[in-house]
């Protein structure tokens, strides 16, 4: 954050050891930061905004922050499985589940302040008290079971579990920073399958199925908290699934609702587009052209209007792009354009939005196409045969695509520049994990903002000084680095002469004349052959 | 350019090398034959016959006269290159697969490697190669009883030391007189595949499982350099003109799944010899190789792979003029 370049860090966990790097992209290379072997047991996190990195280990978590990353704050937590921050860093949940004297999974949850690393609530129970019996029965340990309401405060976090009179799945909401239950009592609600908050607001998008075969349709519903008042509400019909896709700044609400016909033959998508930010709540619907393909998946652009979708019936896919407006600003669902037979199975905005990364992974063995959605262009295309994971660095500059310990071969990451340029490779066998540290919140007001984007031009001239000198300086490190290995490898041949030539005269003294070389010549033989003779009338001209 | 790709055996090939001079080059495979070439156009000259198994590795005299092979089938032989007849063979006291096969300086005596079978453990026996065939005798000069197999041999201090790249991952030098340790490094977490010494024998690399190469010093048997490779390496040699190294593999044959044939990543990688840095891949082969030699002279490349296909490289200008790092 503090660093003069404005580059940003990553951190990777390969066999036993976790090494944090910068990733300078000017000398392409990664520059080490911190290296430590057995710093964690089973897994490294950052928190959302990149101010604290946490390790876990058998007896709890541990928080490291500061230039030498030093210990801040230790949580005790015996087996802890899951962590998760609250978004805005205050709060650290943690979970692990053991089995008690009957057999029975157990699970406890403990809600710490970051800070003062003080225990603030203890949650125990059995899976049925954390989750909805279905999902219990289903095997589905569902994570994060808290989940926090979104906004600039940590306020609210909730769970959806099962409730021990009635037996129904009921969400209950809990307040910090005294961690009680909302007004005493959870949220009576009817045949609620599902929710999730917005990023931005404590607003609670929630399914209910439908209920009493048919007759109560299914329902996507809004609800403010803490006034528990239900501000937009959609019934539907003929539901058999749905998917909820929040726009990361808030500002839209996806909802991908498969239906089924009548025989419960043929399935076909939809979505439901809510408009969070307009008065009343306003909805569009997208149908596509084709109603039974299948929708592979769906993503918004972040900090932006528009949104992705992959589709098709494969092996190859369709990616269709659409904005949520039209030229002249009014809400209104259009297409942008489409791009056909696609090897993409997966897309991966950049976080600055602008840039998409259509990625084929699994069984399309890692394909990239690097696009740009303002000039509809593909910048690029690359491959990192076999990648599993892909992560945009924060500031949407880079891409780096990681081939983890799942497969056996080629492990280590990748660097793209969003162009889809590869800028460096780091080979690492049994890699497990790579993940960049998130930038603080800016603190610049929008006028900062936009003197600095004034003097850009000057910053960029000297930003290229800079950088100029710096990769001559790299380049000399490498330069002279190479000349000692030349050096040191020069020194061990002459150390070795001695020896080589007792070998030498061991070798001529053991072989007599067939230790010389055989005598040969090179000789240049030219060969003329004449073919046939013929006789011709010379004419001229 | 383009490589020569010849097909000479019917099953996996185990081993290239090429003579002294680089006009010839002798393929074992799995197949029991082993085939001779022209290097320069890929012409197969015959192949040698009477192994009733697998050729693991071969050795020739450095005149061309003979050539060693050791097999599978329990024996070691000895050929005349010149006319393909078989001279003599010695065999493993109860049939253990011959592995690794070496001659000595001055081609008089020979080193050659024995797995284990049944309940056989491994060994490594040294014989007499007489000039006169009238004289041959099956006699073992030294047999070594030994816990781990050798998978290459080769000898060095004027012929009174082995050094032996095994399967616990440790290179040994033994006293030849005694059949005695002298002294051994664990250089590899896995088994070492590969051997090859450079031309003055100092030093030598290996090829392990454990997805690395590495430079040895012949005499202390530190790690002078270390390569990694994303894969198994299987194959491994050194230019003896420029400072390059080629390691050869690929995933391992039993693991090679349906996908892709770039999912085994079957292909030769450069690595700059001193810096360590790869900075050139051929790719060709739809198997593991299983071997890989340089051409004396530096100027070419062949490699024998698990597909059956034996591709001979000649090097294009461009590898001598440009400018790598």
């Amino acid at each position: 954050m503090t660093d003069k370049y404005g580059r940003d860090q990553f951190v990777i966990r390969f066999m036993d050891d976790t090494e944090i790097y910068w990733n300078d992209g000017k000398t392409q290379q990664p520059d080490m930061v911190y290296e430590r072997r057995n710093w964690t047991e089973s897994g490294v996190q950052w928190s959302p905004y990149g101010s604290y990195l946490a390790t876990l280990h058998r007896q709890g978590v541990a928080i490291w922050g500061g230039t030498a990353f030093k210990q801040l704050q230790k949580f005790a937590h015996p087996d802890v499985r899951r962590i998760d921050f609250s978004p805005n860093e205050k709060f650290l949940v943690t979970s692990s589940i053991t089995k008690d004297k009957d057999d029975r999974l157990l699970l406890v949850i403990c809600v710490f302040d970051v800070r003062t690393g003080q225990k603030l609530r203890q949650f125990e129970g059995y899976p049925e008290d954390f989750l909805r019996h279905e999902d219990v029965r289903a095997g589905n340990l569902v994570w994060p079971i808290f989940k926090w309401a979104g906004g600039k405060e940590d306020l609210f976090f909730a769970k959806l579990a099962t409730s021990k009179t009635t037996g129904q799945a009921v969400i209950s909401v809990y307040e910090c920073p005294d961690m009680g239950l909302l007004d005493k009592k959870s949220l009576k609600l009817d045949a609620v399958e599902y929710f999730e908050w917005s990023p931005s607001e404590p607003l609670m998008s929630i399914y209910h199925r439908e209920s009493q075969e048919g007759n109560i349709p299914a329902k996507i519903s809004l609800m403010q908290l803490p006034e528990r008042k239900e501000i937009r509400q959609k019934n539907l019909f003929n539901v058999s699934s749905i998917e909820i896709f929040w726009h990361p700044q808030g500002d839209f609400l996806a909802v991908k609702v498969d239906r089924h016909t009548k025989t419960k033959k043929t399935i076909y998508t939809s979505f439901e587009l809510f408009c969070i930010r307009e008065r009343d709540i306003p909805m569009e619907v997208l149908e596509l052209p084709n109603k039974t393909e299948k929708v592979l998946t769906f993503s918004w652009e972040p900090e932006g209007h528009r949104f992705v979708i992959v589709h098709g019936e494969g092996p190859r896919y369709n990616v269709s792009f659409y904005s949520m407006k039209d030229e002249k600003g009014r809400l209104s669902v259009k297409l942008l354009g489409s791009l056909k037979d696609k090897h993409c199975n997966a897309i991966f905005w950049s976080p600055k939005g602008k840039n998409v990364v259509l990625a084929g992974l699994k069984t399309m063995n890692g394909q990239f196409e690097f696009f740009n959605v303002d000039f509809f262009e593909t910048m690029g295309q690359a491959e990192h045969f076999m990648a599993t994971e892909v992560e945009w660095d924060p500031a949407g500059l880079f891409l780096a695509t990681s081939v983890t310990a799942v497969h056996q071969m080629e492990n280590g990451f990748n660097m793209w520049t969003f162009q889809g340029r590869n800028l460096y490779r780091l080979p690492r066998d049994r890699f497990f994990q790579f993940s960049w540290r998130p930038r603080a919140a800016s603190l610049l007001t929008a006028e900062q903002n936009e003197a600095i984007r004034k003097n850009l031009p000057d910053k960029i001239k000297e930003w290229d000084r800079e950088h100029v000198a710096r990769a001559e300086e790299a380049n000399r490190e490498v330069l002279e680095k190479r000349q000692r290995l030349r050096d040191e490898w020069k020194a061990w041949v002459e150390s070795t002469a001695e020896w080589v030539a007792q070998q030498q005269a061991f070798k001529k003294e053991m072989m007599g004349n067939k230790y010389a070389e055989r005598e040969f010549k090179m000789v240049e033989v030219t060969l003329t052959e004449t073919i046939s003779v013929q006789d011709e009338i010379y004419k001229e001209v | 350019m383009r490589p020569y790709v010849v097909q000479g055996h019917s099953r996996p090939v185990t081993w290239v090398v090429y003579n002294r001079e680089g006009d010839l080059l002798v393929t074992c495979a799995r197949d029991k034959e082993v085939c001779l070439w022209f290097q320069e156009d890929g012409t197969r000259l015959g192949s040698f016959q009477g192994h009733d198994g697998v050729v693991y590795t071969a050795d020739i005299a450095s005149d061309s006269e003979r050539l060693l092979t050791a097999s599978g089938d329990g024996t070691t032989r000895l050929w005349q290159m010149e006319t393909g007849k078989e001279l003599f063979e010695w065999h493993s006291s109860s049939r253990e697969p011959c592995r690794a096969v070496s001659f000595a300086v001055g081609e008089r005596l020979a080193a050659f490697s024995t797995d284990p079978f049944g309940n056989n453990p491994p060994g490594f026996h040294i014989v007499r190669v007489e000039e006169d065939m009238l004289d041959q005798t099956e006699e073992k000069l030294v047999s070594e009883i030994i816990q781990t197999r050798i998978y290459r041999l080769g000898w060095t201090d004027q012929n009174r030391v082995i050094v032996t790249a095994q399967e616990d991952g440790f290179v040994r030098r033994w006293d030849v007189e005694t059949g005695k340790i002298i002294f051994e490094n664990r250089i590899h977490a896995e088994q070492i595949n590969d051997l090859r010494f450079s031309g003055d024998g100092t030093h030598f690399i290996t090829g392990s499982s454990d997805k690395t190469a590495k430079l040895v010093d012949t005499r202390t048997l530190e790690v002078l350099k270390t390569y990694k490779s994303g894969t198994p390496v299987n194959a491994v040699d050194m230019s003896p003109l420029m400072d390059h190294v080629v390691l050869g593999g690929g995933q391992d044959a039993a693991d090679v799944t349906t996908t892709a044939a770039q999912a085994g990543n079957f292909s030769a990688k450069f690595y700059h010899k001193l810096y360590e840095e790869e900075f050139g891949t051929v790719r060709g082969h739809f198997g593991p190789l299983n071997s890989v030699a340089f051409h004396p002279s530096g100027r070419g490349f062949t490699t024998g792979g698990e597909d059956g296909f034996v591709r001979i490289h000649h090097f294009d200008d461009d590898y001598f003029t440009t400018k790598f790092f």
